[in-house]
């Protein structure tokens, strides 16, 4: 079996909400997609530091965006995903998806 | 920024800086938006404060650093919370926690680096500054030598042998035999009164020949130099300082063209020279060609002040030769220059030779001063770094460069420089003009003051001492804990938090702290002993109620021997019926003040080659009884020895001893020549008398208070050329309240007669000791200082030893031993370290007394009671500076340590 990074449940739920964000994955934007979608209240702290250890695998990556013109010149950090982010985030839904396979459906058989 | 400033204030203190900056960005951002649909913003913000992940935070920050995949992170982050501004920023919270620590270290640096740049402005502005003089490095004194006087018996002698005016015959070999000169110049200084139609008053200043001007070259500040032809022809042309230009004339520019007379020579005022034109002295306030009738036309006189100007690019050790070939030409060529020699030295040295000494002696104190707060500020580094052994070990394990770890603790100390340096310059600058009031009281005609002051040069100096010292104290203490391998320092536990090897570089500190506090405490005990000496020597005289005036006689009315003689008598007549006067008298030299001639003096059997130069004062009757000098022998003088009269003298005691042994003194001969100069190199007698003894009066210190008393003589003011005689003053009320009723008195006789000088002798004399004290003041409170870090050193070691081993203590103490004896033990182990070091101090100070050698007193530079008594001292305060927090070992508590393990 290929060596895949594993990914906890909130990881999985981070790349996902970054993907899905695409240039606005910053870390006010990760949080409150992951409350509307996943109903996940995670705090902004651990949207960091979960973001800072994937970075450290090499499955995300992150810059400074361009200072906006609005509110003061702040200039947010954005995420995005590397390519081996997303070969493990597919892995592990190819992965889940083969269990899945496994299961009988309910009242079925 | 929406969020609330005291949120931003805590990210940014507990949140590593590679998150807080994003994590603050995006709370503000979530906040703003809770806000603005009004779904509580505050309290989803303490909510969010609350679940943060702080630990994990900083984890994860180290962890990144380690592994480089650093974001582009802002400076200082992460284990080795590396980078300038992050050190800083750390350090100065740490000392905000620490304030007693960092008022001492704060306190200890701007002490140290204040008074370092304190002298180093004067050194700056008095012997480093170039000379105002074009062209001042390349200018050189020339000296005459005498090798017969190098151990000649007579201190003048001896102390002059090597620094002797040189003739006008050493000149004439002089020019035009030194290779590279571009000008050769000489002038003599002379005291002289100045008429210019307002009150006469007496001046210092100088004559000068052909090429003094080409060789000091100045520019005037109004008016011109004297031309060469008009030096040559010696014109009657004179310049003043711009001193006397402004007290006297107002700075008035018509002062050019004015006549007036110096020394009763005519002259027109050409040109104003600048204050900074200080030749051959500060106190020089005219110039003026030597007129052609100087010294009756000899040549043989030594009396100039020589100068030679090289060309650029000479170097001086080929002028040096040519110099002394012509030296030794002249010695072979004259038996008058038989031992002579001629020398060079810098000008610039020369200038400030009075001063040099005592500032020299200062700035080496000062070095110790600023040595003692480096070492001070290392120990209390060394044991602040022993206790941050265990975080240094952590943070190096997570992967901090030992530079970053190095810096972290170096920030410290350089805060701390940083703030004492700019503390101590601004204490500096405050107390520069104090400083310099006080220096020039002491040492009335100090040269270059002017220059003086808070320059770039010497804020560099003082950024200098201030990095110097961070370096000394900070770097070694930083290395010596950050240079350990974390499992080593992990190992070590926390049980003894320093170690051995802390407690032996807190020994080696304090060994060096009290060696060089024991330098300084020797130097200030001997300049101490010194000044009690001085104190309490009696002159041989009492100046207690003695008021003094002094009289310009040189005006030609008074040319005559028996005008002078006419005008003393009435004076001295006129004032001794002043009320509240005792007695009244005159003399030509005042003792202690430096006030006598030099006679040659030999026995009726021998000739003239064995005399002997004497001190020689001229006294009228009543002297004796006015100075209050006891007479053992004989009579005094009285009108009985006129001039008509045969030569008679009144000798003291170490005089009568050396000619007459143990004869009875009085009525014996012998010769004595009434004038003395010195001619070539030798003093030569201008005339002789067969001198018969009719007194003997106990010996005085007559040419300075300082030296031991010389044999002298004295001779009748009526039989001697008395000019400018002293009228002294015996007074019942307090002498100072007679002078102004003296001069009156005076001016009631001629009321163009010049009072030169007018004073009490007590005063005089303590001017004349004003120096030393000043030094002494100086020297004693950096020795105090330097004492006192030094007792600030030992408690801070001490009761970081006892914190140290609580455990330890609480150990032996429940196996028996006595809490007085750990008190006492903890003692003995600092005060080892002060013995020890206090012995090598005394190397240091043996080698250091060889500076100051020559300002002491009555007391040898190895002077046992001093140096017991210091080293008593030091140990004394540093015991009891050991034993306050020694104290608290007693008070360890057996059980409480026991039940912590």
């Amino acid at each position: 079996m290929p060596d895949h990074p594993h990914l906890t449940d909130l990881e999985q739920l981070l790349l996902l909400a970054v993907l899905r964000l695409g240039d606005g994955a910053y870390g006010a934007a990760i949080q409150a997609d992951l409350e509307t979608h996943a109903e996940r209240n995670v705090s902004m702290g651990s949207v960091h530091v979960t973001m800072g250890r994937l970075e450290e695998r090499g499955l995300a990556k992150s810059e400074k965006g361009e200072p906006q013109g609005v509110r003061g010149g702040k200039a947010r950090r954005i995420y995005a995903v590397t390519p081996q982010g997303r070969a493990a985030l597919e892995w592990g839904r190819a992965m889940l998806d083969r269990l899945w396979e496994g299961v009988p459906s309910e009242g079925g058989a | 920024m929406t969020l609330p400033s005291w949120v931003a204030r805590w990210i940014r203190a507990v949140v590593p800086d590679a998150f807080a900056g994003d994590l603050l960005d995006d709370l503000d951002d979530g906040f703003e938006q809770r806000r603005r649909d009004g779904r509580g913003g505050r309290r989803w913000l303490a909510l969010e404060l609350m679940r943060t992940p702080y630990l994990r935070l900083w984890l994860q920050a180290r962890r990144m650093q380690a592994a480089g995949t650093r974001r582009e992170m802002p400076a200082g982050t992460g284990g080795g919370m590396g980078g300038v501004g992050m050190g800083l920023k750390v350090a100065a919270r740490s000392l905000m926690k620490r304030p007693s620590y960092t008022l001492v270290a704060v306190l200890t640096l701007t002490a140290s680096i204040g008074a370092a740049t304190l002298i180093f402005s004067v050194i700056e502005g008095v012997m480093l500054r170039p000379l105002p003089y074009d062209g001042a490095e390349r200018i050189y004194r020339i000296y005459a030598t005498n090798e017969s006087w190098r151990e000649a018996e007579q201190t003048v002698l001896r102390e002059s042998w090597n620094r002797l005016d040189v003739t006008e015959d050493m000149l004439g070999a002089l020019r035009g035999s030194i290779p590279g000169a571009e000008a050769l110049g000489a002038h003599t200084k002379a005291t002289v009164r100045l008429d210019d139609g307002l009150d006469p008053v007496q001046l210092d200043g100088a004559r000068f020949l052909p090429g003094f001007f080409e060789t000091l070259s100045t520019r005037p500040v109004i008016g011109r130099l004297p031309t060469a032809p008009e030096v040559e022809a010696r014109e009657p042309v004179a310049l003043i300082s711009e001193r006397l230009w402004t007290s006297r004339y107002g700075r008035d520019p018509n002062v050019l063209g004015r006549s007036i007379a110096l020394g009763q020579e005519p002259a027109t005022i050409i040109g104003v020279l600048p204050a900074s034109f200080a030749m051959p002295s500060e106190s020089a306030r005219w110039w003026t060609p030597l007129s052609k009738d100087f010294a009756d036309g000899r040549t043989d006189v030594a009396v100039f002040a020589a100068f030679v100007r090289l060309a650029e690019g000479v170097h001086s050790d080929l002028a040096t030769e040519g110099v002394a070939r012509v030296g030794s030409s002249l010695a072979d060529g004259s038996a008058a220059y038989a031992d002579m020699g001629v020398r060079l030295r810098p000008l610039a040295e020369l200038v400030v030779a009075d001063v040099r000494e005592g500032i020299t002696l200062l700035f080496w104190a000062v070095v110790v001063v600023v040595l003692i707060a480096s070492v001070n500020l290392a120990n209390l580094v060394v044991a602040r770094g022993s206790r941050r052994r265990g975080e240094m070990a952590v943070r190096s394990a997570l992967g901090a460069s030992r530079v970053e770890l190095v810096w972290s603790m170096l920030s410290e100390t350089a805060l701390l420089c940083a703030v004492g340096g700019g503390l101590g310059v601004l204490m500096a600058t405050q107390l520069l003009d104090p400083f310099m009031a006080l220096l020039a009281r002491a040492t009335p005609d100090f040269p270059r003051m002017d220059g003086v002051g808070v320059n770039g040069l010497v804020l560099l100096f003082s950024a200098g001492v201030a990095i110097i010292t961070a370096l000394l104290s900070g770097l070694f203490p930083a290395l010596n804990a950050s240079g350990r391998s974390p499992w080593e320092a992990l190992q070590e536990g926390r049980r003894s938090r320093g170690g051995r090897a802390t407690r032996r570089t807190q020994r080696a500190l304090l060994l060096t702290e009290a060696a060089l506090a024991m330098v300084l405490l020797v130097v200030a005990g001997l300049l101490t002993r010194s000044a009690l000496f001085v104190a309490s020597i009696d002159p041989g005289y009492d100046s207690e109620s003695v008021a003094f005036l002094g009289i310009d006689t040189s005006d030609e009315r008074y040319q005559s021997a028996e005008a002078a003689l006419a005008l003393g008598e009435e004076l001295r007549a006129r004032l001794s019926r002043l009320p509240g006067t005792v007695s009244a008298a005159s003399a030509s030299g005042l003792p202690g003040l430096g006030g006598a001639d030099g006679r040659l003096v030999w026995p009726r059997d021998g000739g003239l080659e064995v005399g002997e130069l004497i001190w020689t004062n001229a006294v009228s009757p009543g002297y004796f009884e006015t100075m209050g000098i006891p007479l053992l022998a004989g009579r005094e003088f009285t009108t009985a020895d006129g001039p008509d009269d045969a030569m008679t003298a009144v000798v003291s005691t170490l005089f009568a001893e050396k000619y007459f042994g143990g004869d009875d003194p009085v009525g014996q001969t012998f010769m004595m020549g009434t004038g003395a100069r010195l001619v070539g190199g030798k003093v030569v007698a201008t005339n002789e008398n067969v001198v018969t003894v009719v007194g003997v009066v106990a010996d005085v210190r007559q040419l300075a208070v300082f030296m031991d008393p010389d044999p002298g003589l004295y001779v009748s003011m009526a039989q001697s050329k008395g000019e400018n005689p002293d009228i002294i003053l015996r007074t019942q009320a307090p002498p100072v309240e007679i002078l102004d009723a003296a001069r009156a008195e005076i001016r009631a006789v001629d009321p163009s007669l010049l009072v030169s000088r007018a004073d009490v002798l007590h005063s005089s004399m303590r001017k004349l000791i004003a120096p030393l004290e000043v030094r002494l003041i100086l020297i004693v409170a950096l020795a105090a200082l330097a004492a006192f870090l030094t007792v600030v050193g030992v408690y801070g070691v001490v009761a970081y030893v006892v914190s140290d081993q609580v455990h330890e203590i609480g150990l032996r103490m429940a196996l028996g031993a006595r809490s007085t004896g750990e008190s006492s033990r903890m003692v003995k182990q600092a005060l080892g370290p002060v013995v020890f070091g206090g012995v090598v101090g005394w190397g240091g100070a043996y080698a250091a007394s060889g500076l100051i050698e020559s300002g002491l007193y009555g007391v040898e530079a190895l002077d046992a009671p001093t140096y017991l008594a210091v080293t008593a001292l030091l140990l004394v305060v540093a015991a009891v500076a050991a034993w306050i927090p020694a104290r608290r070992a007693a008070a360890v508590d057996p059980m409480r340590v026991l039940t912590e393990e």
